[in-house]
């Protein structure tokens, strides 16, 4: 979660990650900073995200971007 | 076969504005009646019936096209289905190393297949919309003289494609199953509000609520018609009483001073945005008499901070599909994958993954643009747009910088004011391309604007050439500042309608009979106006 | 259920007070252009002294540019008025004829026969018909030149007019005649909704004591043989009288090198006279008509005549374009 929170302040700072759930429909996170999020991300986390998983209820906060990567980790 | 004719099928062009007497006094009082008198089980035959019976009044034969599509989409669909169950099948039955190579075998299966379905619909679309523009240009450039097809364009197929092809999508991504029930993929294409100008819905968000529609209930049919006449509003009492005045400008170009031309550019993104946004109220109104939530196409677009924000916001469902359905895909294949990897080493994190996303973004400006409408203004448009905001990224890292040297904090009040009234410019500026007629047209209109932004020639006798006058204005003054005091309120989270609905009754009357009244007095028709057809149905 | 019924039965008729009380106000107190009244040429009509018409014309541009009222008086003695408007469809020519009988009882009326071959779609007819019982909705561009007046003053049509609902043209423009009136056994059919409602016009003047007459001004572009013989075949089936001028070279000689003023397609003043001399003429010899030339009540008619005699140019103020 700290490694994602940094990644995240990295790529947009001045947002407040961690309580927001709202950071796709408040157009906080614009859809090329997803495309760096998510090169971090399969970096980072080692995994393969599918354009299927690209949809806003796995991006609107940290905590549904967390639950995503492990289950990607857990299906290998 | 006499009822057919007196239908007169095919003719019924004024259909398509759902702001007609022709629909809003007869067809949807009748659909009303009929669904409501149907038992519930036949409710949805009878939305069928209705959504065909609409596209063939006003389309006649050319209905052929919608119901190729319908049986060619629910087809293929069961055929993707049926290749990912036997995968399924087949990865359950292996053993775990086996299973990554034999979901790649299938894999390459269900892309054939997905992308014989989604072209052959494209297809038609392409030939039909495409082919003139296509065959002009190529004569041009060689010299040719083949002959130009006049293909007559079923009115919606620019919608109605798009969502045949989402279905398609997410039945080979595995987002939604494949539907085994004919009735309920042609009622999902054709739903008949939404088949003129969308929105372009997703399988998973109307096909079961289409399906499931049930009895009208009575605060669904009152705050349906509220929409509706709220929508009326903007359409009769704004964009129809500006028409004159934006088609007299953008006519006759050349005769402007540049500050004129300027104002035309204003009036006419005030135009198609109560046009288009008023007939999404009428659509969602139409819809929620039926019980049915249809996706919003408009967030209050001209609060958006950036050009990028602005496009989640106006013509949404457009958007998101271009976003899911070319962005992502584009930007994640295999090969733009390997590209970010390698440009983030070089490049770093920010301006690494830019390069797959310029070129992904460059393919959705691309389609959207000619999505619009077969000609270079509109690919041009688009292309504004591309620049604008692949611009925006890069240059992001410096405006920060700059910003922090000035002590600018972008939470800052006037900050966000300064961006708003930025990126509506851009707009303004994007909207008088795609108005001009033809690309040549909107660069002289653009030098104009430019070079010679001069009002002098304003005159009241300019005025009344282009029929309009300082009353016309001061009206539609008043009904942009109801609408954006409205925006504001929904901006808070507040939503007008249903606080309304939460009033007494005195109050709630006295604010319909005076939105009732104030569109009946100050509405644009009848003698001395003409009618003006929705200005997304020919997209 | 019931209690929905209700409350929306009530704000329905809420609902037609307010728009009754809104129509009102915007309706044109007057029968003139600057009260607001719409095609204040053919509505002229309804300021005319009661029961002083003795011919009512009806039709499209062709009535209005053929027909001269002050002709017929200066030559018969017999008052005429033409309800024509631009396009009329058939059935505003019906809602003309109803209106005007509401203040006259012409003994003729005389259809122009083109309108007879333009069909219109059933939509079309709807906010017509909506404007005829809620005035607001045809009215209701009045809002910017409301006058304080018009929220109190009763409706009261007075102004007369001198033209009598004729336009003056002067303007020459010489026709094309090599295909005019080109013999044929070809028939055009007049669409089914028209002949419905020369049926209603028909039973209506004979239930007001009135004859109607089907008459087609010449015309090189809007006329040919094949229309003449719809005409003619639906008018001896529902025994109407029907006078094609078109084929009444001697009666009506029309010189389409200075009589028409736009290639034949509309009559000048001169070619309109001579459409009026013949018809006219022919109103005289039915015998329905006194000569009330010298009449004191019709001494307005005369004052008119001069200003008609004078031909000057005209004041298009009062006129829709």
């Amino acid at each position: 979660m700290e490694r994602l929170l940094e990644i995240l302040e990295d790529i947009q700072p001045d947002v407040d990650f961690e309580t927001r759930t709202d950071l796709i429909d408040a157009h906080l996170l614009s859809s090329l900073s997803i495309l760096s999020l998510i090169a971090e991300l399969e970096d980072e986390f080692d995994i393969t995200v599918p354009a299927v998983e690209i949809v806003p209820k796995n991006f609107n906060s940290m905590k549904a971007m967390w639950d995503m990567i492990q289950r990607l980790q857990e299906e290998g | 076969m006499r009822i057919l004719s007196l239908l007169q099928a095919g003719k019924h062009s004024t259909l398509t504005s759902f702001f007609s007497p022709m629909y809003l006094a007869i067809f949807l009082p009748a659909c009303i009646l009929f669904y409501a008198v149907m038992p519930k089980k036949g409710k949805k035959y009878a939305l069928l019936l209705e959504s065909l019976g609409f596209f063939w009044l006003i389309s006649g034969k050319y209905i052929a096209w919608l119901l190729v599509s319908i049986v060619s989409v629910w087809g293929c669909g069961l055929w993707l289905g049926r290749i990912l169950e036997q995968r399924d099948a087949a990865v359950k039955a292996a053993e775990k190393p086996q299973r990554k190579a034999i979901k790649q075998q299938y894999l390459r299966y269900t892309r054939l297949v997905l992308a014989l379905a989604a072209l052959g619909n494209l297809g038609i679309l392409l030939v039909l919309k495409y082919s003139g523009f296509f065959i002009q240009n190529v004569n041009t450039v060689f010299g040719l003289r083949i002959s130009v097809p006049a293909f007559v364009m079923p009115i919606g197929i620019s919608f109605y494609t798009l969502q045949a092809v989402s279905y398609l999508f997410d039945v080979y991504q595995g987002t939604v199953k494949a539907d085994r029930n004919l009735m309920r993929v042609a009622l999902f294409l054709s739903f008949f509000p939404q088949i003129v100008e969308g929105p372009i819905c997703r399988y998973g968000q109307t096909a079961d609520q289409l399906w499931n529609a049930g009895q009208i209930r009575y605060d669904n049919l009152t705050l349906g018609l509220q929409r509706i006449l709220f929508g009326l509003m903007k359409k009769l009492v704004v964009a129809d009483r500006l028409n004159t005045f934006v088609e007299g400008v953008f006519d006759k170009y050349w005769e402007f001073q540049g500050g004129v031309i300027a104002i035309a550019a204003v009036c006419y993104t005030i135009q198609l945005y109560m046009d288009f946004s008023g007939s999404m109220d009428a659509v969602t109104g139409t819809a929620q008499i039926f019980g049915i939530t249809m996706p919003e196409n408009f967030k209050r677009p001209f609060f958006s901070r950036t050009i990028s924000e602005f496009w989640t916001r106006w013509h949404i469902t457009l958007g998101t599909w271009f976003k899911d359905y070319i962005f992502y895909p584009v930007s994640m294949s295999k090969p733009m994958k390997k590209l970010t990897g390698a440009a983030r080493k070089k490049l770093g994190n920010h301006f690494g993954p830019l390069a797959a996303g310029g070129i992904a973004l460059f393919c959705v400006w691309f389609c959207n643009g000619v999505w619009h409408g077969a000609a270079w203004s509109f690919i041009f448009f688009g292309m504004y747009h591309f620049v604008l905001i692949l611009g925006g990224s890069l240059i992001a890292p410096a405006v920060k910088k700059v910003n922090e040297k000035l002590h600018l904090s972008p939470e800052s009040r006037f900050y966000c004011l300064f961006q708003v009234l930025r990126t509506c410019v851009l707009v303004v500026i994007g909207e008088l391309f795609f108005r001009a007629n033809g690309l040549r047209a909107g660069m002289y209109m653009f030098g104009r604007m430019v070079t010679d932004f001069r009002f002098s020639s304003l005159n009241a006798a300019l005025l009344k050439k282009l029929s309009i006058d300082g009353a016309d204005f001061l009206i539609v003054g008043v009904t942009v500042l109801i609408v954006f005091v409205v925006s504001l309120l929904n901006e808070k989270g507040i939503c007008v309608r249903e606080s309304l609905q939460k009033k007494p009754t005195p109050v709630r009357w006295a604010v319909l009979y005076a939105l009732i009244l104030y569109i009946i007095i100050f509405g644009a028709y009848g003698v001395g106006y003409v009618p003006v057809d929705p200005m997304y149905a020919n997209f | 259920m019931r209690k929905h019924i209700l409350s929306s039965v009530a704000f329905l008729l809420i609902l037609a007070v307010l728009l009754a009380a809104a129509s009102y106000v915007v309706l044109p107190k007057n029968n003139t252009k600057k009260a607001g009244m719409h095609t204040p040429q053919a509505n002229g009509i309804l300021g005319e002294p009661e029961n002083t018409i003795d011919v009512l014309f009806l039709g499209n541009s062709e009535s209005y540019c053929g027909f001269v009222p002050m002709e017929i008086w200066k030559e018969q003695g017999i008052t005429s008025y033409v309800c024509g408007s631009s396009l009329q469809r058939l059935y505003q020519s019906e809602q003309y004829l109803r209106s005007a009988f509401r203040k006259q009882s012409p003994k003729v009326v005389i259809l122009e026969t083109l309108a007879v071959f333009t069909d219109y779609g059933r939509t079309e007819v709807l906010p017509d018909i909506a404007g005829e019982w809620i005035p607001i909705l045809r009215y209701h561009d009045r809002w910017k030149s409301l006058r304080a007046e018009d929220w109190y003053e009763p409706v009261r049509y007075t102004h007369v007019r001198g033209d009598k609902g004729y336009h003056t043209f002067h303007e020459i423009k010489a026709a094309d005649t090599t295909d005019y009136m080109k013999p044929t056994e070809e028939t055009h059919r007049v669409p089914s909704k028209n002949i419905r409602h020369i049926q209603n016009m028909q039973e209506f003047c004979q239930e007001h004591g009135a004859q109607l007459v089907l008459v087609s001004i010449p015309s090189t572009t809007n006329w040919t043989q094949a229309e003449h013989n719809g005409i003619a075949a639906m008018a001896q089936s529902m025994g109407i009288t029907y006078l094609d001028l078109n084929l009444m070279r001697d009666e009506v000689p029309i010189d389409w090198e200075v009589d028409t003023q736009d290639k034949g397609d509309h009559l000048n003043i001169t070619g309109a006279r001579k459409v009026s001399d013949f018809i006219g003429q022919w109103l005289a010899e039915t015998g329905l008509f006194e000569d009330k030339r010298s009449w004191e009540a019709y001494s307005q008619w005369n004052q008119f005549l001069q200003e008609y005699l004078e031909d000057k140019e005209v004041d298009r103020s009062d006129f829709d374009k």
